[in-house]
């Protein structure tokens, strides 16, 4: 297999798979973050 | 199903649009045409179709759904107006055709799995037992016991059906994907496939077919424009992020895409002389799926062949049922909005997709027709996704997201892609799609009984849209009417 072969597949193997896993953690990300409001305005003013 | 059921997750939304975008077409057809067109020319290709094309459309599909809570009908009578109903109709009707043979596809993938596990195929016999099963009474059983599956499913409502599901079909199906990927590249041979796959001839991106195929393979896998997504996004939580999901959505399916490739091409370059290689890649969809692949899986220079048999149906049968329940639960979602009650609009699309399935499972050339017309219709759904969200206004669009969006904004690039690009790329397929037909049937294309001839697409768009244009004023009534799960 040609260098610029494995450099084509690195490339959109990086572009399609490390998209993807860089949109789930910012999903996850999010998720915690919509939790933790949830979770604050549950329990209300804490003074 | 009550009206105010909701996916319980992000994740239990994202399991079920993975599932709608992640079909047979990613595993039979992506690695047959990415080898074909060029490999890593047409990756990159691909790649440009999957942010200019199929995001921008997944992200206007997401948002119309999320906050119009309807099916297409009622989203674009939201968000385009009143006068666009017929657009959603189409959207619907074009997904719904798809839906009445795809239910076959998948009821062949069940069949080839039942049979690898329960009877075994013979390496030397797969021409004559596809010729005999194809067609015969067995694709009817097969078609009602797809159709049975995906109702029962959607029966059970958003949450205790689709959203339960979907957590186990997807997943499963990509560990079979990288199971089958990994087995591949370890067979002795298996680069001259990978070098084929991702040969960098990037001379061939001046070459416009590389392109439109590229295009019409990241519009037809990726489900955006199909109006699939608008009718999963009508059941997500409030407040649910738009941007993230919808790329997610298109990075999934296209890394689900890449693992088949690396897992079809290698094993039949590995397998194959280069010459026999090539002609697999010319088979067409069934030829490689059912054809061509238990051949070079069950030969005897593949040990464990029998077993990654049947990983491979089972793949392809998971990603074939996971989008089929998408397309039925749009199909009863649509039934819904005109006021049906759901239970009722359940049996009436399993009953009309059993009956209207029935001549593409008896007839190949009833499925090819089907295929060529309704499969080009997506690229007209897709540019009235992008012509409606023009009329809703795309500033007012992104300046509603950015206001409210816990996430990533919408730049520019969204409106430019909409607004621009979209409507092109549709426009130069279209065109050349059409040209092909005519190229292939240069004496019968005019020939509305021409299986893939031009004129029995524009005879079957144009009923439809005729059709729609005379029920525009009902169809916006009874959407507004029966309003939407709040």
């Amino acid at each position: 297999m040609s260098a610029a072969a494995i450099g084509t597949m690195v490339f959109v193997l990086t572009v399609v798979w490390g998209g993807a896993t860089i949109a789930l953690i910012a999903a996850w990300r999010l998720e915690r973050r919509q939790a933790r409001t949830e979770g604050q305005r549950r329990d209300g003013p804490q003074d | 199903m009550g009206k105010t059921e909701r996916f319980s997750s992000r994740w239990g939304l994202l399991f079920a649009s993975l599932g709608m975008a992640v079909g047979a077409g990613n595993i039979w057809r992506f690695p047959r045409v990415a080898s074909q067109h060029g490999g890593g020319a047409f990756m990159i290709a691909w790649l440009v179709a999957l942010f200019a094309w199929s995001i921008p459309l997944l992200i206007v599909e997401f948002w119309w759904g999320r906050s119009t809570r309807r099916g297409p009908v009622g989203a674009f009578v939201s968000m385009a107006g009143p006068g666009w109903a017929w657009a959603g109709g189409f959207v619907a009707i074009c997904c719904t055709a798809i839906m009445f043979y795809y239910a076959v596809v998948s009821g062949w993938c069940l069949y080839y799995l039942g049979r690898s596990v329960f009877m075994g195929l013979e390496g030397a016999a797969v021409q004559s037992t596809w010729d005999a099963f194809v067609g015969s009474g067995w694709t009817v059983v097969c078609l009602a016991a797809a159709l049975a599956i995906a109702v029962l499913v959607v029966l059970f409502g958003v949450r205790r059906g689709i959203e339960r599901v979907s957590k186990v079909l997807v997943p499963c199906l990509f560990v079979l994907l990288l199971a089958a990927a990994v087995r591949a590249v370890m067979l002795p041979g298996a680069e001259k496939g990978l070098e084929r796959l991702f040969q960098p001839n990037f001379h061939l991106l001046l070459e416009h077919k590389v392109w439109i195929e590229a295009f019409s393979q990241s519009a037809w896998s990726t489900g955006a424009g199909w109006g699939l997504l608008l009718v999963y996004s009508g059941y997500a939580r409030r407040g649910e992020e738009v941007v993230v999901n919808s790329f997610i959505t298109g990075l999934g399916n296209n890394a689900a895409s890449l693992l088949a490739a690396i897992a079809i091409v290698p094993t039949v370059f590995a397998l194959l002389p280069p010459d026999q290689a090539s002609q697999v890649a010319a088979a067409g969809n069934e030829g490689l799926a059912f054809i061509w692949m238990p051949r070079l899986f069950l030969c005897d220079r593949n040990p464990g062949g029998a077993f990654l048999l049947i990983v491979f149906f089972a793949s392809l049968a998971l990603a074939a049922l996971s989008s089929l329940i998408a397309m039925v639960e749009m199909g009863v979602r649509s039934l819904v909005d005109l006021g049906m009650a759901r239970r009722t609009a359940v049996a009436v699309v399993a009953l009309a997709g059993f009956t209207l399935g029935l001549p593409s499972a008896l007839w190949m050339e009833v499925f090819k027709n089907q295929d060529w017309v309704w499969g080009l219709g997506l690229l007209v759904s897709g540019f009235l996704f992008a012509m409606g969200a023009a009329r809703h206004g795309l500033g007012k669009m992104r300046r509603e997201h950015n206001a409210e969006a816990r996430g990533p904004g919408l730049g520019i690039w969204f409106e430019l892609c909409v607004r621009a690009l979209i409507p092109v790329a549709f426009l130069v397929m279209l065109v050349w799609w059409f040209w092909q037909a005519i190229s292939w049937n240069p004496e019968s294309w005019i020939d509305p009984r021409a299986t893939t001839g031009l004129s029995t697409c524009l005879l079957q768009w144009g009923l439809v849209l005729v059709g729609l244009g005379f029920a525009n004023r009902w169809l916006r009534k009874r959407s507004e009417k029966s309003g939407g799960p709040q």
